[in-house]
Order: structure tokens, then C-alpha cells, then sequence
């Protein structure tokens, strides 16, 4: 058990300037698309986080109460609860949750669907997202650890929280390839087994082929009070299917094939699409996930930074606090 | 189906574009790898069957559209037979016979069938041109309404349009011979009787043949089909003996004219008022006979309408009848000799052969004596009975002589108490033959050479129902000890009276007289036994009981024979009144006293069927129903059967040559309406097109 240790909050770097942010505001996947590589890309969009944050989202909410003990010789008297003396008069102490550094699992889907869109392929948006996350976390002196899965875990770079770890994030994502079905529950059952401690989950997925029993897990998890968080990435031609030509359309994890008119099936598309959009958010929210909804025609900086900030942050801190 | 331009319809082939362009177009189609298959597939699976049926029906559609517009461009056209011969516009004389009997009165959703074929009748006129000489008559007047030859197409035309069908029922060939002899003045080339009719079979004829140049042509306005129709054919009363006052049995026969079965409701009306109702099962061109049993709460005549449902020829679902119920014979008695002694009256036989009852009528006696006339109506009474009666007052014998002249019945009876002399001057105008005078026959009443008798007119109602030569009718053997002589009428002729029975001496028994619409008996011997013993006869009773029910008019009742529309019927009519005959409609024709002053009958035209009613001014200005000269009448059940004649319409006339002239062709192009459904085509494609 480490000792109550309160944490210097997450200041930007430099000055947060509106000029800094209007610029960091519209790293959407056209703009990151024209970053050479995925470390710059990166590095941009922590710039425009850290620009946008004003404070940790962790400040203060790293000591968490657990429980009463009867007090006895040789306790720490700062711990002494005087309230609970005054109540009942009995010296009562305080006790916490172990505090160490969070791991933070960030789970990143490389299937073949995730390999849809240009200049940016929802994986290689989703490869930004993640690594930004993973400097901002190891940042605080969290560990992030990464996990790639496509019809099973494909890379994983445990949780660490030293030096040169986010090398090694990087180094993975680069040379990450999107392909192959999707097989949540494979990977999250393999990954239970590593997580004893509570963690934070990142699953970042368009969810394609996800079935009931990989929600279902990742419900699980939640019971077993890890914070998770599930970023639904969808690139903007999934969500409004703006094709008018009679198009022959190939899946990208099966063989399958349908030529079709895209006016003529639009309305039903959108609906099908909206209801899968409302269902996943719904499922996620019945099992207390926090859900987000992400295009890649959003900035990345300011999903993180919505993620992170204000309300994002109540709400990790409300996940990793308890109920 | 033929063609202007037939070479444009090579175009059609370009129907295989569209389908050229849909299959090259697929096959064309741009590849695109796209995560969310799966919801493209399941979009495309929910709308699939829609979507193809959307596609096949605009690639259809765009075919047509193409295959049209080159067919549109061939001009199409068809050439159509006109029912009317092609006659062209030159000089030529024709007569339109125009089918205006009751069938034509049947009428669906385009109209009756007259309708039909005034329109038809129009336009022939028009097709005729100006140099045709017409002349229209009807099938149900031949005489009429056009019978001329003229070349005015207005009177033509005025002529057709004041023809409407009528409830008579006719046949064809007085209307053809009425045709012949219109045409037979033309000097034109061109003869033609153009027969515009329902060609139904109940117009069949013979008719001769018609002269050489004269042809017949037949314009169907039922287009060659039976035409559906129900009918009460026929409506009969008769006495029955079910339980109730005056019952009565009425049976309607109603026929189904239709291939299909059917049930109708039968409905009975007496007097206006609905009484009774019933279903009838009718099977195809079936008839059923739907009885009623009905009891009238009093005598005398009644309206009787059975109706069925209206149809699409309604005229003849009712059927009307008068219906006579037996009433009491109302006689009043004068007593000339009455007795406190009951054998001893004068009227003690009789009474009882009047209270005996028997078959018929009831015969309900009233008794008076000359002397208390004053206190009776005489008018209230079918028959009067003047039993020895020795004289009336004056102010009696005028009252009773018009009793007599407006029909009621007078019997005379001999007695002690009369006076020949007396009875010669006050009943001068009454009596059959003036009295001579009392002869006995015998000094005493052995009865050896007592009178009998002897020569019976066996005709006369009076003895017809119970005479015969055999037995005598039980008179033969009655004795006659006195009777009365009497003289021949001066200057009468042997009409006015008749002899119904006389003695074996020649001389005259029982003798009749007809005074205006009344009758007179006279009687030469007494009504009791004083002069005869005729009373303890046999044939005593069915005499006294006849002759009150004759006199009484009791067997002038039996119902009239059916009056169809068109027959004529004679109304007797009452001397020094005015007469008034209402008609079904309620139309009204009076007849002045002058009208009627020197005939017996009234003749009336009956035009349409229902009850009519004559009715008299009395001298009080008030009209008063004569109830025994209303009458019904009811269309001709022929008509109402429309199925076809045969499948020439030339059997109509069975011996008429058929017009062999050339039938009439008419262009028709059609592409204005392959344009029309082009447009349509057009429309329904732009708007799929948006749609998708």
C-alpha cells in the first residue's frame, strides 16, 4: 500500500493560447492523414490535448476509502477517523485501496473492416487515437498497455510505465495491418485472465461482426469495476453511404458481394445503420460503459480532449472510484 | 388491326435498348470494398422483392415506352361493322319501325331500352342524310307517329323523340305491313325498313313476304342479349274453404324469364293495404304458382294487387284483380195478404224457402206491408217482392220503377188480393205483360184437370242450375188450380219480355222483363198454397231461392275476365248521368249526359295497367262509384318473357327477306390512344425513377 500521494496536475506545456487550440481543433483525418508518420501524428495530437486540458482529470482522486479497522497500537493517528470517534466512540482507522500506478489496457480492433476509408483507414485513425492516449497516460505515470486483435490478440505490449515503453506503442501501431475477422470475446477472455487489479479498458472498434457475447464481456469487466470505455469508430461513408452509382460492394473480412443501388437502399441502410449506432451506445450504457461515438472526420484532439476533460473526466473518475 | 405507315413499326425493335443498356450497365458497375457489407446486404434483402419488381416494371415500362412510341408513329387503325347498312347519303326512302311495346320499358345502368333505340333511330337519321325520305311508325301503333315519307328531318327527328314506350304488347308484323304501305308511294331507288327492337321472341311473326326492292334491316338495342326478367304472369281468386269470414284463395303465378334461380318475395295488397307476404322459389325460366289465403272482413268487391320486387323491367312484377266476395241478397217483402195465423200468411212458404240458406249467398228478407212502404228504403234492398199486393201509392211505384232501372230486381206474385185492373194501371210500367184476368182452372180442387207445367226455357238462370227434362226439376208435378191470363203487350217486342216457364195450356208461368238495367218476374199464381201446390213441390225451394238470386244479381258476379292493356272494355252505362272513368294514374275522362244519352256501353281504351273506376253524378252533384263496372287491367304476360328470339333476328319475321345490303365500316385510329398511354407510361416511369 503506497502512501497517499497526491499527484501534480496535468499542465499543458506551453501556454494554452485559443490560437494554439483553433489550430490543434481540426486534426481530423485529412489533416493527420498528411503527417508523415505515426509518431508526428501523435505528437500533434497530444500538442492539441494538452492544449485544450487546464488540469490532470486525475487531480485528487487518486486515494480512494475502502473500509473502517478497529483501531490498535502502532496505527497511523493521521488515519484516525475523529468523525466516526465522535459517533461512536470507538477509535476507528481509515483505510484506502491499494494506490499504484493505473494500467490502462487500450484494446485497438485490426480486423479487415477497420481497414475502410482514405487518406485515413479507420485503423490508422484509430492507431492515433490510441497512441495518443498511451503518451498521455504514461505522462501521469500511468501504464498503458497496448492490445491489437483482429480474430484473436495479434500484438500486446504490457503495461509499463518507464521510460521507452511509448517507443514500443508506436513501433507496434506502425507496423500494425488491418485484416481478418473480428473475435472480441476471444481476446477479452484471454485478457481477463492478466487483469486482477482494476484497470482501465480503451476498446477503440467500429464493432463490425462484434457479437452479443463480446459486449456481454466487456460488461463483464465493468462488474468486475474496471472503467471502460468504448470509442465507436465509424468512418463518415459507413454512416451516410453516399454512393449513387449502381455499385458492386465486396466485404472486407468475408467473401461476400452484392451489386446493388445505393439510392435505391439508402433510407434502409440509414436506418439499419442507425439503429446499429443506437443499440451498441445502448448496450454500453445498460452496462454502465462509458460510449463515445467517433468519426474520422472528427479531430482527434478534441476527442481525446473531450474524453479526458470535464465530463469525461467526472465520469472516469465516478468508473475508477466505484459506482 | 392494320397499319398507315406499318414500315415505322421496324422502331419496335428498339424495345431492346433499355434491356441492352440495363444488362451492360450491371455488368459495368464499379467494385467497392466496404466495411459495413452487412448492412448493405440486409438493406438490399429487406427491399429485394420490392426493388426487382420496381426495376423489371421501369425497364418494362421504358420498353413500352419505346416499342409505343414506334407503333404510335405506324398509325394504327381498325376497320368496325356498323349495325346500320351502308347506305351513303343519296336518294333512297326508308320507314324506322320503332319497338315501342312494354318490353322496352326494361331498362340497367346505360338506360331502358327505349332510350336505346330513340338514340338509335336518331342517328340512323343522320346517317340516312337529307335526301332520304322518312317515315316512322311504332310496333305498338303502326298508325303512328310518322306513317308518310318525308324528307323534313325535323318532324323525323321530332317523330322519334315523342315515341316512348308503352305497356301494350304487339307484334311486328301489322308495323311491317304499315312499312309496305308507306314505302310502296316512293318512287325512290333505295327502299328500306329499318325494325329498331329488343328482338325478343315475343315479337315473333309470320308475316308475307315483302315485295321485291324492299329490304329489311334489324337493329339489336339488346346487343344479342336474353335480357334478365321476373313477372307475375297471371292472378285468379276463388272461394275457399279455409276458416275466416268470406274466404278467399288468390294464387299468383310468377315466372323467372332469367338462366339464373332466384328467390322473390311475393307480396298481397288488399284495398291499398299490405295483407300478406311470401317467399318464392323461383328455378331458371321456372314458374311457381304462391297462394294466398285471405279473409275479407266484409263483402263486395276489393282491389287485389300481388307484387314481387322491382327489377330491371318493374311494370310487370304486380298484378291486379277485382275480387268479388259474396255478399247477402238484401230482398225486401210486401205482403199483400198477411195472417196472424202463420200457415195462413202469404208468406209463410216463402220465408221458409228464403231461410232454408243453401249454396250461395245468404238471402236476408225483410218484411213490410204497402201500407208501412213509407218507412223503408227501397234503394237499401237488392229485391223487391211484391206478393199479392193489391195496389201502391202512387209516390211507391215511381220510386220503385227507377229502383228497377238502376238494376234492381222486381218479382210479382199473383193472389186474391189483386186487382188486374188496379195492378194493369199502377204497375203498367212495370209489369212484363199487362193481366188479363183470374182463371180457375177446376171448380174443385181434385186436381184432375189442374194446371201443370210445361215448356221451361232451360237457359234461363233461373231454372239452368236445377232443371232438367227428366225429373222436371220438381215443378212438373205441382198442380195449378188458379192462375192469371194474361195479355200480349201492345206494341212490345218480343225482346222486352221472356217466357221462363209456362203452363202445359201455353199460358205464361213465370215471365221476364229488363227495364233500363233492372229486371222484372212475374209470377201468375200464388206464392203460397192458396192457388197452387207448387210450395210442397220439390222444386218450390232452388225456384224461389234462384229467382231471388237472379233478381238480385247475385249470379251476374262472377269475377271479369282479364282486361289486358290495349283491349277495349264496355261499361254499362246508367241512363240521364254523368259518367266519369278514372284511369290507373289517376287521369280522369267524363262523359256528359249527352255523351251517353243514346248508348248502353261506354268503350275505354285501356292504355296502362291498374284498377278503373267509373263513378256517376247523382242528382245531389255528388259522384258516386259505380263499384261493378270497375274492372282491372294487366299487361300482356307475352311481353314479359325477353328471351331471344333467334340467332338471326330475321326469324322475328319469318318469311321477311333480310337486308342484303353492304354493312356500314368505320375507321377507328388508334393512335391517339397509344399517345395517351405513352404519356401515361411516361408519367408512371418519372415518377418510379424519383422514387428510387
Amino acid at each position: 500500500m503506497s502512501s497517499e500521494r497526491p499527484r501534480p496536475p496535468v499542465r499543458s506545456e506551453g501556454t494554452a493560447t485559443h490560437a494554439a487550440r483553433r489550430r490543434h481543433r481540426h486534426l481530423d483525418a485529412r489533416v493527420l492523414a498528411k503527417l508523415a508518420n505515426l509518431q508526428l501524428r501523435v505528437r500533434a495530437v497530444v500538442d492539441g490535448t494538452m492544449a485544450g486540458l487546464h488540469r490532470s482529470p486525475h487531480h485528487g482522486s487518486s486515494i480512494e476509502f475502502a473500509e473502517h479497522k478497529d483501531y490498535s497500537p502502532g496505527d497511523d493517528l493521521r488515519r484516525l477517523d475523529w468523525k466516526a470517534y465522535a459517533k461512536f466512540d470507538r477509535y476507528y482507522i481509515r483505510q484506502y485501496e491499494d494506490e499504484t500506478e493505473l494500467k490502462a489496457y487500450l484494446l485497438l480492433d485490426a480486423s479487415g473492416s477497420m481497414d475502410y476509408g482514405a487518406p485515413l483507414s479507420k485503423l490508422e485513425y484509430g492507431s492515433v487515437l490510441v497512441a495518443s492516449l498511451s503518451y498521455l497516460l504514461a505522462r501521469q505515470r500511468d501504464q498503458p498497455a497496448l492490445v491489437t486483435f483482429g480474430d484473436g490478440i495479434r500484438d500486446y505490449v504490457p503495461p509499463r510505465s518507464r521510460g521507452g515503453h511509448a517507443a514500443a506503442v508506436l513501433g507496434t501501431l506502425e507496423a500494425l495491418r488491418a485484416e481478418g475477422p473480428t473475435h472480441l470475446e476471444a481476446t477479452l477472455n484471454k485478457l481477463i485472465e492478466q487483469m486482477r487489479r482494476r484497470a482501465l479498458v480503451v476498446l477503440v472498434s467500429d464493432l463490425f461482426d462484434v457479437d452479443e457475447a463480446g459486449l456481454k464481456l466487456l460488461r463483464h469487466l465493468r462488474a468486475r469495476r474496471h472503467q471502460v470505455v468504448v470509442l465507436h469508430l465509424l468512418h463518415d461513408d459507413e454512416l451516410t453511404l453516399p454512393f449513387h452509382d449502381v455499385t458492386l460492394f465486396e466485404g472486407m473480412e468475408t467473401t461476400r458481394e452484392v451489386l446493388v443501388d445505393p439510392r435505391s437502399i439508402r433510407q434502409a441502410y440509414l436506418r439499419e445503420m442507425q439503429e446499429f449506432v443506437r443499440r451498441s451506445e445502448s448496450l454500453c450504457k445498460e452496462g454502465e460503459i462509458t460510449y463515445r461515438l467517433v468519426r474520422t472526420g472528427d479531430a482527434a484532439d478534441q476527442v481525446l480532449l473531450s474524453l479526458l476533460s470535464g465530463r469525461a473526466a467526472g465520469r472516469g473518475g465516478r468508473a475508477r472510484g466505484g459506482r | 388491326m392494320s397499319f398507315v405507315a406499318p414500315l415505322m413499326l421496324i422502331g419496335v425493335l428498339g424495345a431492346a435498348v433499355p434491356l441492352l443498356v440495363h444488362l451492360i450497365g450491371k455488368r459495368r458497375a464499379p467494385r467497392r470494398r466496404f466495411a459495413a457489407i452487412d448492412f448493405v446486404l440486409r438493406s438490399n434483402r429487406r427491399l429485394a422483392r420490392s426493388l426487382v419488381i420496381r426495376q423489371w416494371v421501369l425497364l418494362a415500362l421504358r420498353m413500352a415506352l419505346v416499342a409505343g412510341m414506334a407503333v404510335m408513329m405506324a398509325k394504327p387503325f381498325f376497320l368496325t361493322e356498323s349495325d346500320l347498312p351502308a347506305l351513303g347519303g343519296g336518294a333512297q326512302s326508308a320507314v324506322i319501325v320503332l319497338d315501342d311495346t312494354m318490353s322496352m320499358r326494361w331498362k340497367d345502368s346505360d338506360g331502358s331500352l327505349i332510350e336505346r333505340a330513340k338514340k338509335r333511330a336518331a342517328h340512323l337519321v343522320g346517317v340516312l342524310g337529307a335526301r332520304a325520305d322518312i317515315a316512322v311508325i311504332s310496333v305498338s301503333k303502326p298508325a303512328g307517329p310518322l306513317p308518310k315519307l318525308t324528307r323534313d328531318s325535323r318532324r323525323v327527328r321530332a317523330a322519334i323523340a315523342s315515341l316512348d314506350a308503352t305497356y301494350r304488347h304487339a307484334r311486328l308484323a301489322p308495323a311491317l305491313t304499315q312499312a309496305q304501305l308507306s314505302l310502296r308511294r316512293s318512287t325512290l331507288q333505295g327502299r328500306h325498313i329499318f325494325v329498331i327492337s329488343d328482338m325478343a321472341r315475343h315479337g315473333e311473326t309470320t308475316q308475307s313476304k315483302l315485295p321485291a326492292g324492299i329490304a329489311v334491316h334489324y337493329v339489336d338495342v339488346a346487343k344479342g342479349k336474353s335480357l334478365a326478367n321476373r313477372a307475375v304472369v297471371s292472378l285468379t281468386a276463388a272461394s275457399s274453404h279455409a276458416p275466416g269470414q268470406h274466404a278467399t284463395r288468390i294464387e299468383a303465378n310468377i315466372c323467372n324469364y332469367s338462366a339464373r334461380a332466384s328467390r322473390v318475395r311475393a307480396t298481397l295488397a288488399i284495398d291499398g293495404a299490405e295483407v300478406a307476404r311470401g317467399l318464392v322459389n323461383l328455378e331458371a325460366f321456372g314458374c311457381q304458382t304462391k297462394r294466398f289465403e285471405h279473409s275479407f272482413s266484409r263483402g263486395g268487391a276489393h282491389d287485389a294487387v300481388v307484387s314481387i320486387e322491382d327489377d330491371a323491367l318493374d311494370v310487370d312484377n304486380r298484378r291486379y284483380l277485382r275480387v268479388e266476395v259474396e255478399v247477402d241478397i238484401k230482398v225486401l217483402i210486401v205482403n199483400g195478404s198477411p195472417s196472424p195465423l202463420r200457415h195462413r200468411d202469404e208468406l209463410f212458404y216463402l220465408s221458409a224457402a228464403y231461410a232454408s240458406g243453401g249454396e250461395g249467398q245468404a238471402i236476408t228478407p225483410r218484411v213490410t206491408t204497402a201500407d208501412d212502404l213509407e218507412r223503408v228504403r227501397i234503394d237499401a234492398h237488392d229485391l223487391v217482392v211484391l206478393a199479392n199486393v193489391r195496389e201502391l201509392p202512387r209516390k211507391h211505384v215511381a220510386e220503385l220503377e227507377a229502383f228497377v232501372a238502376r238494376g234492381g230486381g222486381l218479382l210479382i206474385t199473383m193472389g186474391d188480393q189483386i186487382s188486374p185492373r188496379h195492378l194493369n194501371r199502377s204497375l203498367a210500367k212495370l209489369l212484363p205483360q199487362p193481366l188479363r184476368g183470374v182463371t180457375a182452372t177446376t171448380p174443385d180442387r181434385s186436381g184432375r184437370s189442374a194446371l201443370r207445367i210445361g215448356r221451361v226455357d232451360t237457359e234461363h238462370p233461373v231454372v239452368h242450375a236445377f232443371f232438367d227434362e227428366r225429373t222436371g226439376g220438381g215443378l212438373r208435378q205441382a198442380r195449378f188450380y188458379r192462375v192469371v191470363r194474361l195479355r200480349p203487350r201492345p206494341g212490345s217486342s218480343a225482346d222486352a219480355r221472356r217466357v221462363v216457364a209456362s203452363y202445359d195450356d201455353g199460358s205464361p208461368a213465370l215471365v221476364e222483363r229488363r227495364i233500363g238495367s233492372g229486371r222484372v218476374l212475374l209470377y201468375t199464381s200464388t206464392i203460397d198454397r192458396d192457388w197452387n201446390d207448387l210450395p210442397i213441390r220439390p222444386g218450390y225451394l232452388p225456384l224461389m231461392q234462384q229467382i231471388a238470386r237472379y233478381l238480385g244479381r247475385a249470379l251476374d258476379r262472377a269475377p271479369r275476365p282479364p282486361i289486358l292493356v290495349g283491349a277495349r272494355q264496355r261499361v254499362a252505362v246508367m241512363p240521364s248521368k254523368q259518367h266519369r272513368v278514372s284511369d290507373p294514374s289517376g287521369a280522369e275522362t267524363l262523359w256528359s249526359i249527352a255523351d251517353v244519352k243514346r248508348r248502353k256501353h261506354l268503350a275505354i281504351e285501356v292504355s296502362r295497367p291498374g284498377f278503373y273506376r267509373v263513378a256517376v253524378q247523382g242528382a245531389d252533384r255528388v259522384w258516386r262509384p259505380l263499384e261493378r263496372e270497375t274492372f282491372a287491367s294487366n299487361v300482356d304476360p307475352a311481353e314479359s318473357d325477353l328471351r331471344r328470339a333467334a340467332a338471326d333476328p330475321a326469324a322475328l319475321v319469318a318469311s321477311a327477306p333480310k337486308g342484303t345490303v353492304r354493312r356500314a365500316k368505320r375507321k377507328v385510329e388508334l393512335w391517339h390512344g397509344v399517345g395517351a398511354f405513352l404519356l401515361a407510361f411516361l408519367l408512371v416511369e418519372s415518377i418510379l425513377t424519383r422514387r428510387g
